[in-house]
């Protein structure tokens, strides 16, 4: 199943992940009503976007009092649903990244998180330095060690080179 | 698991689901007998303060499984029936009506009782506490008539059943003894923002006190002298684990059923969970009780686990609240006061009623929070709290490593956000 993947280091804290979010959920342009949140540390030059990690299992899904939350089988999207929800926030506690929060919409409190936008996560398409993908996690990894071990391939020939062996 | 045994779980809350959705998770597919006093599918307890305000307008709304759940297969409900004992010589649960279940591996999640305070005056069954849905439905009822209530005890519980009660027409009373509202929740400085908040919303707050008697004609007498005219009393008094039908079972309780890292017994097969136990504390180790939903869950799943045939450990019991009081939210967790905390980071800003405090321990180890009106990253500090204790195992999961080396990283972001906003 599709996640957001983060490359770190390509983030540039721009926050337009945010902006976009907020616009297709909540058709407003406001950081504060976004699913995903970039983390800044201009002091230390860090950046990077948060994204839900749809786990499963969830501690989100799992804590749910009313089984307000839960997965989405086309998309793999642990995805709230408001008309169950009563806005008690055990969820918002027990997700360590942070990936719940709690927005104010018409006078009422709403409890929030990431649906992936039914499988077209709209801050992937607008991400301008590609920081943010969606894809599969396995081929992320697959794809690291892949391009880590042609560069030890390299790194071997080099060292025959030199030992002569 | 080598072949099927007979898996009884006695008490169909938190833990008692969570231990079945472990054993069901883990691929067990022995048949699990679910054994519950009360004859309704699984729900939570947090969500019957919302059901009696109306914001659940139905009591099937509440239930956190379908009735036809319990008739899957490897599912056997056994419901409205009161356990009276446990042989753990012959292995099986003794029933009301002399039934019996037999059992190979056993978990005991009864839960607790609230505490009822002996009031002159006022008889037991008048006395109203909230536990179970009947509790719920009583209380809805008496608001729906515009009842006033006197509640005896500031908790979570008592809290909130009073905001569910509290109508501009029926104005509640809310009676302490000690000298604030959490006591066991919220610090002193947290504590005075929640009453604040009682206060403007028009309930009397009495502290310091408590209720002397009841009147014939209704009238509540403090130990003041004053008098109160109420409808009911309600008593958020805190709760007693369940442990009165293992008496005789050899099974080991001290005011809560004692229980190691594995959650067994002192009787190998036999494992307990959830409000009814006394498990080790996170940063202690000392055997407590919390009785909370999410200590209640965690524990049920640790359980099941174990009974399923895997070896796991329960990594402490944190205390985590998460509420909100007439509108201002409120969390608090792990350790806020104890000897262990040597420095504390305060930011309030009185306006705008925000107070959050991080405590540290000698090392600069977060160990505990108080966050009241900006909560948004509870759920980060609370994961780091956590991790600074399990980062190893943490690490043989590698969506829960990456989760949290996103807060260990970067400190910085959740302290900033702390500190400064």
């Amino acid at each position: 199943m599709k996640k957001l993947v983060m490359h770190i280091g390509k983030c540039t804290g721009c926050r337009t992940c945010q902006s976009v979010c907020s616009l297709v959920h909540e058709l407003e342009m406001n950081c504060e009503l976004a699913r995903i949140h970039v983390a800044k540390d201009d002091k230390n030059g860090v950046n990077v976007s948060v994204p839900c990690l749809q786990c499963s299992p969830a501690p989100c899904v799992d804590i749910c009092p009313m089984k307000a939350i839960s997965p989405v089988p086309a998309t793999g999207a642990n995805v709230i649903d408001p008309d169950k929800c009563i806005g008690c926030q055990m969820c918002m506690m027990v997700c360590p990244i942070g990936a719940v929060s709690k927005i104010e919409k018409h006078d009422q409190k709403v409890i929030i998180k990431c649906d992936l936008c039914n499988g077209d996560p709209q801050c992937v398409k607008y991400c301008e330095s590609g920081a943010i993908r969606f894809e599969e996690p396995q081929e992320v990894a697959d794809r690291h060690s892949g391009a880590f071990s042609e560069r030890i391939v390299v790194l071997l020939k080099e060292m025959r080179g030199i030992t002569g062996a | 698991m080598a072949g099927k045994k007979r898996l009884v779980i006695i008490g169909n809350g938190a833990a008692g689901i969570a231990a079945l959705d472990a054993i069901r998770r883990v691929g067990c597919n022995s048949t699990v007998t679910m054994i519950d006093r009360e004859s309704v599918p699984a729900y939570s307890r947090i969500t019957t303060p919302y059901f009696i305000k109306g914001a659940i307008p139905k009591e099937k709304d509440l239930y956190l499984r379908s009735k036809a759940f319990y008739q899957e297969p490897g599912i056997r409900a056994v419901f409205g029936s009161t356990v009276e004992g446990i042989d753990t010589r012959e292995r099986t649960v003794i029933l009301d009506r002399g039934r019996k279940e037999p059992f190979d591996l056993l978990l005991i999640a009864g839960g607790a009782s609230p505490k009822r305070p002996v009031i002159p005056g006022v008889n037991a069954r008048d006395l109203l506490v909230l536990r179970d849905l009947a509790d719920a439905r009583k209380l809805k009822k008496m608001r729906d008539q515009g009842a006033i209530g006197v509640f005896i005890g500031a908790g979570l519980v008592s809290l909130q059943t009073l905001q569910a009660m509290h109508t501009d027409k029926s104005r509640s009373i809310l009676v302490v003894k000690s000298d604030r509202v959490l006591s066991q929740t919220l610090d002193a400085a947290g504590a005075q923002i929640i009453e604040k908040r009682l206060l403007d919303r028009g309930v009397r707050v009495m502290k310091g006190c408590d209720i002397h008697h009841r009147e014939k004609d209704g009238t509540v007498v403090l130990d003041t002298q004053e008098r109160l005219r109420a409808d009911f009393i309600f008593a958020g008094k805190g709760v007693r684990p369940n442990t009165d039908f293992l008496e005789g079972s050899g099974i080991l309780a001290d005011s809560g059923i004692l229980v190691n890292r594995r959650l067994e017994t002192n009787i190998e097969g036999i494992y307990a969970a959830g409000d009814a136990v006394r498990a080790p504390d996170f940063f202690s180790g000392k055997q407590v009780t919390y009785g909370l939903w999410p200590s209640a869950l965690e524990q049920g799943e640790i359980a099941g686990k174990n009974m399923a045939g895997r070896k796991v450990e329960y990594e402490g019991n944190l205390r985590m609240n998460v509420s909100t009081i007439f509108g201002l939210s409120l969390a608090s967790v792990g350790d806020l006061g104890s000897e262990r905390v040597k420095d504390v980071w305060v930011t309030e800003d009185t306006r705008g009623r925000v107070y959050r405090k991080l405590c540290l321990d000698e090392e600069g180890v977060l160990i505990g929070a108080v966050l009241i009106n900006r909560m948004d990253d509870i759920g980060v500090i609370q994961g780091i709290i956590r991790a600074r204790r399990k980062a190893e195992s943490l690490a043989a999961n590698s969506a829960w490593k990456s989760l949290v080396s996103y807060g260990l990283s970067s400190p910085a972001r959740v302290c900033s956000r702390a500190v400064c906003c």
